[in-house]
């Protein structure tokens, strides 16, 4: 494949997160702070949030899964997943996480428990989409350099 | 709009009180006591800011944000590890300090560091809404910013307290 065609393709995917409403902004920061002293920056930090929300899923797992629930624990927990998601740009994540921490407030466990799998749901979409963008990334620069 | 105006107004005074503090009369040399503390820097060292947020993405973009400006960072996970540095005496010309942390949260260590009488720039960095935000800054916040930084507000921040190279 031409390098052109596989820079297009970068091009169009990056494109159709942010039109889709997977990323934001903030995505595009971490963009800006890639350079030559730091050229892997974007994938260092998604691979970042990859490893803190695996940490936070397995806790909220646990907290809601606990009798009684500790709503003040997963509002914490879900307060630093949000933190982490908008770090990265993850929009359609951080909206469910707010949606998550108003159930929390209301102490409503069966709402907490619906919009937790919403919120598991967004983070494999929107990781599966990354990893699919990041490796056309890589191809596209192995064949820009070829 | 009424809550970001008296923020507005917070930070305001902050910067007067802090201006005054470097133009009052002390026993250096005219040009030390004239010049604010960032450009006798810039004749010295660099500038070193302390990084204290528990989230791991957090402390690696705002050092990235930071180092790009030419500015050392190091980098704490809660409040206390903040303090004890200080303690032992560690200094740092600009502090960025996240709220929620676990040990010591950000605004029981700002309060800290100023009964310890650390006179450091010091940005509070946080998500919370701004009725919160009044109780972080009395604490003894320079000024505040909402997370996640940017490059603009970053510069923004350097700009507003003469902490540019």
């Amino acid at each position: 494949m031409d390098r052109n065609h596989l820079q297009h393709q970068v091009t169009c995917m990056r494109k159709s997160l942010f039109d889709q409403g997977y990323l934001d902004e903030q995505f595009i920061q971490l963009e800006e702070l890639q350079d030559d002293a730091n050229p892997n920056f974007v994938q260092e930090i998604v691979t970042l949030f990859y490893t803190d929300s695996a940490r936070l899923i397995q806790n909220i797992e646990q907290a809601l899964n606990s009798s009684p629930i500790d709503f003040s624990k997963l509002d914490d927990y879900m307060h630093q997943f949000k933190g982490s998601s908008s770090s990265i740009g993850a929009k359609k994540v951080t909206d469910e996480c707010k949606v998550f921490r108003e159930y929390c407030r209301a102490e409503n466990a069966e709402g907490c428990i619906r919009t937790f799998q919403q919120v598991k749901q967004e983070y494999a979409i929107l990781r599966r989409k990354l990893e699919v963008y990041f490796q056309m990334v890589r191809q596209a620069d192995v064949a820009h350099t070829a | 709009m009424q809550i970001a105006n008296s923020l507005s107004v917070l930070i305001q005074q902050q910067i007067s009180s802090h201006e005054l503090e470097h133009n009052t009369g002390s026993a250096d040399s005219t040009y030390r006591s004239s010049c604010p503390k960032g450009k006798t820097n810039k004749m010295a060292n660099r500038i070193m800011a302390l990084i204290v947020d528990d989230n791991l993405l957090n402390q690696r973009i705002h050092s990235t944000l930071l180092n790009k400006h030419g500015i050392e960072t190091e980098v704490m996970g809660n409040g206390k590890e903040a303090v004890d540095a200080h303690f032992s005496g560690k200094k740092f010309d600009l502090i960025l300090m996240d709220r929620d942390m676990p040990v010591m949260n950000g605004i029981q260590a700002t309060r800290k560091l100023r009964e310890m009488g650390v006179r450091s720039i010091i940005v509070g960095v946080s998500s919370h809404s701004s009725e919160q935000v009044k109780e972080f800054m009395e604490a003894g916040l320079n000024d505040y910013q909402e997370k996640p930084l940017t490059l603009t507000k970053l510069t923004s921040i350097l700009q507003r307290w003469n902490l540019s190279l």
